[in-house]
């Protein structure tokens, strides 16, 4: 693979995890009980299911995975599993309070 | 002389961009759409050589994509491959009956997508032309 491929694909995976900044406010706010509408939110987490791991973050898609199984099943997300999917969005990218990170739109 | 069309249909931005990049780079022409009604339009001008296809998509879900890809006589020989996160048995088994030439899960790993197509474009008997 080419430098500037790779380079490339730092890229993308940089504005990933741009995005999976947002991602990581939006599952904190439903957590609290102050999420985005349903629709949003299923759409959110099903595209942090296929993506994440995609671009390289596995233990977020499999807690977003278990997310997106329950929401299919049109059951809740449960706390715990919520909880779950926060820690691994917190492992790839900064805490939202330890940022003035500006969503930016997927 | 070009090399073969592959259009990518999905609605997330992240994935369209990483499946042009890592095609692009493995030397296919990609052309891409972010909703289902778009990727129509655009498989029926290009009749590329495969298309890989997202389920879940806002305005049109893969599967109404596909049914109406094998609907049209014009589009109904061009494989397609769904690209999703939806991964239960029955999902798979519905794709298959509709019509779809293969099934890769998303997360996926970039390197197997390129050796998939590969595989599939070579089935489909798409000649290269270097």
């Amino acid at each position: 693979m080419t430098a500037s491929a790779l380079s490339a694909l730092e890229a993308l995976r940089q504005r990933f995890l741009v995005r999976a900044q947002g991602d990581l406010i939006a599952v904190q706010r439903t957590f609290d009980g102050r999420g985005e509408d349903e629709p949003a939110f299923r759409a959110r987490i099903h595209q942090l299911a296929g993506a994440a791991g995609t671009f390289g973050f596995g233990s977020v898609s499999e807690a977003a995975i278990v997310i997106d199984d329950q929401l299919i099943a049109g059951a809740q997300a449960s706390a715990e599993d919520l909880r779950r999917l926060i820690d691994a969005l917190e492992t790839i990218v900064p805490s939202s309070s330890d940022s003035d990170f500006t969503e930016l739109g997927s | 002389m070009s090399k073969p069309c592959i259009v990518v249909i999905d609605d997330d931005p992240m994935i369209v961009a990483l499946v042009e990049l890592r095609l692009g780079m493995a030397g296919y022409v990609v052309e891409s759409a972010t909703g289902g009604a778009a990727g129509l339009t655009l498989v029926g001008r290009l009749r590329p050589a495969l298309v890989i296809l997202d389920w879940r998509m806002p305005d049109m879900d893969g599967v109404e994509v596909l049914k109406r890809l094998k609907k049209d006589r014009a589009t109904a020989s061009v494989p397609v491959m769904m690209l999703t996160a939806q991964n239960r048995p029955q999902d798979v088994r519905a794709a298959l009956d509709f019509g779809a030439s293969g099934y890769m899960v998303k997360p996926f790993k970039p390197d197997d997508l390129v050796a998939r197509v590969e595989k599939m474009v070579r089935q489909s008997g798409v000649v290269w032309m270097d």
